[in-house]
Parts: C-alpha cells; sequence; structure tokens
C-alpha cells in the first residue's frame, strides 16, 4: 500500500504538472487545433463514465439516492453541499427502506 | 484608495473562494483516509497535484481497482482542462522568470484562475501578481483543510458501512452538474452512461468499464459532428 500510494502520487503529481506546462508552453497551439473538442469534453464524459461505474455495483437503494442527489445537485450546482445531501439521502434511504 | 487597494489584492479577494475550497478540502482528506489511505500522503498528495477533484477521482479509483496506473489515467484526464486555463494566462506570465512561470502554473486553480480572468476584464491593471497572490492563498488553503480533513478522519472509526463511501458518488455527480454545458450533452453523456453500465454488467472491470464507455461516448461524438456536417453541406 505505502508504496503504491508512492507512486499514485507521483504519478498524478507529474501528469497534472505536464499537463500545466503543455499549456504555457504551446499556449493556445492545442485550443486551435481540430481535435480541440477531444479536450473539451473528455471530462464531462470521464465523469459521466464514473458515476455509472459506481452505481452499477450499488443496490436499487442507492439508484434512488443517487436520483435524489442528482436533484440536490441540479439544485445547488455546489459540491460540498452535494456530498453533504448525498450521504444523508443515502443513510436515510437505506435505513427507512 | 483603501477599498481599491484590498480589491486589486488576490490575497484579499479571493478569500470568499477559498472558504469553499476549504470544505471540500477537508471532506476530501476525511474521505481519503476512510477509504484507506495513510493520513499523511494526503497533504504530500495535496502539495504536489494542487487538483481537488483529480485527487478525488484517483483516490476514488485506486480504492476501488487497486490499479495506480488506471487511477492515475482517470485524474489526468479530468485535468485536461489545465491546457487551456494555462494557456489563457500564457500571455499574462510572459515578463516574469522561467522559475516563476512554473511555480505560477503550479499554485493556479480552477478558481484563482476564475477570479484573475474576470477581475482583469473590469480592470486592466489587474494580472500576473493578482493571479500568484490568489493561487498561493489556494494552495495553503488545499494543503491546510485536506491535512485537517484527513487527520480528523483517522480519528473516527470506519464510517463506510455507514455509506460514506457514497460521498464520492455524490461528489462526481456535482462535478457532472458544474461541468454540464445544455441539451447538447445529453445524447453522449447517455451514450457514455449506458455503455458503462453494460460493459460492467458484461464482467469488464471498473477501470476498463470506464476507458471504454468515454471512448464510446467520444466516438458517438464524433458521429453526431460527422452527421450535422453533412447535412449543413449544400
Amino acid at each position: 500500500m505505502n508504496h503504491d500510494i508512492l507512486y499514485l502520487i507521483g504519478g498524478l503529481a507529474v501528469a497534472t504538472y505536464a499537463i500545466r506546462v503543455l499549456g504555457l508552453v504551446t499556449g493556445n497551439m492545442i485550443q486551435r487545433s481540430r481535435f480541440a473538442w477531444v479536450l473539451d469534453e473528455l471530462p464531462g464524459l470521464l465523469i459521466v463514465a464514473l458515476v455509472a461505474s459506481s452505481l452499477s455495483s450499488i443496490t436499487q437503494v442507492g439508484w434512488l439516492a443517487a436520483a435524489i442527489t442528482l436533484m440536490i445537485a441540479i439544485y445547488t450546482n455546489n459540491v460540498v453541499l452535494t456530498m453533504i445531501g448525498g450521504v444523508i439521502t443515502f443513510a436515510l434511504v437505506s435505513n427507512l427502506l | 484608495m483603501y477599498t481599491a487597494a484590498v480589491t486589486k489584492s488576490g490575497f484579499v479577494a479571493i478569500l470568499p473562494l477559498a472558504v469553499g475550497a476549504a470544505l471540500y478540502g477537508f471532506a476530501f482528506g476525511f474521505l481519503a483516509v476512510q477509504l484507506g489511505v495513510p493520513w499523511w500522503s494526503v497533504p504530500v498528495m495535496s502539495g504536489l497535484v494542487h487538483a481537488g477533484s483529480a485527487q478525488i477521482v484517483t483516490v476514488d479509483q485506486y480504492a476501488a481497482t487497486s490499479s495506480v496506473v488506471g487511477a492515475v489515467f482517470a485524474g489526468a484526464i479530468l485535468n485536461l482542462r489545465y491546457i487551456g486555463i494555462i494557456a489563457s494566462i500564457a500571455d499574462m506570465l510572459k515578463g516574469m522568470p522561467l522559475w516563476a512561470k512554473l511555480i505560477s502554473i503550479h499554485i493556479t486553480s480552477d478558481e484563482s484562475w476564475a477570479l484573475t480572468v474576470s477581475e482583469a476584464n473590469k480592470d486592466r491593471s489587474i494580472g500576473a501578481r493578482f493571479l500568484v497572490e490568489a493561487g498561493a492563498v489556494m494552495i495553503l488553503t488545499w494543503v491546510t483543510s485536506t491535512t485537517m480533513g484527513a487527520i480528523a478522519g483517522s480519528t473516527v472509526p470506519d464510517l463506510e458501512k455507514l455509506g460514506l463511501g457514497f460521498a464520492f458518488t455524490a461528489a462526481f455527480i456535482a462535478m457532472g452538474r458544474g461541468m454540464w454545458r445544455g441539451r447538447s450533452d445529453l445524447a453522449p453523456w447517455a451514450v457514455t452512461f449506458a455503455i458503462a453500465i453494460f460493459a460492467s454488467r458484461l464482467g469488464f472491470a471498473t477501470a476498463n468499464s470506464i476507458v471504454i464507455a468515454t471512448i464510446g461516448g467520444l466516438l458517438f461524438m464524433q458521429l453526431l459532428r460527422f452527421v450535422r456536417r453533412q447535412n449543413h453541406e449544400p
């Protein structure tokens, strides 16, 4: 675990800094290229895939909690409030149903 | 005079946004430790990476799959937006020595960038100094708040069984809400969602399902772009 966590931190730190340097060096060149749309779309698609994969292994109660959490996210558009609301919803739904 | 000086200080102007980031940082540190990450690794990660959403995604993916490569890959994809963010401030940093530029791009966060760009649009005297001041507050806030969360998380018993793991799912849902740009996202996001569920049900590992679904979503978008081009050609 301890070695893995160092690789995890090192890998993400190097990748993130390389991306920042790429932005500094290439300036707006990448943004004007014909592949710019891929950079714009990838993060959103990845997040949707992450939500789906984390829901695929939970029960129907979890899906209900996720639906309510989505409503909280739409209404608040705030990560911390959605996290707090989501956990409370999950706990309530799990205990009541 | 006093008010003008204060609003032109990145140290001060960023404070309301830093409060929001501190809550988020505390939650991340707390949850990361609950997922089994050693507490000391949280400040190290926050200082060296300084990208909240990517840290959450990476820790969550590592806890779920034990794959270092897959977890780093997922976090890095989320950080691709920094190409555009840093590109947009490249002109602002032009007069700086190289070492200062290299530090500035690391301490720039979503919040300090957004605030600097919006303030610079209103007042042309705002530039690199404001960006660096705001960035310094943000990285200090991020490291401190995540560390406090990690320490708090390591002093309480395992809350995973109470459903705390759902907090990351909720965080992803909120991040998706923040990235939503309108109805044009609906079809590609629905396709990506369906592919990820289908791939997981077929027995693909979580990391593979995510990659397959993301690529599937991109291919679908490329198809949509192609069809639209065909329809617009005379």
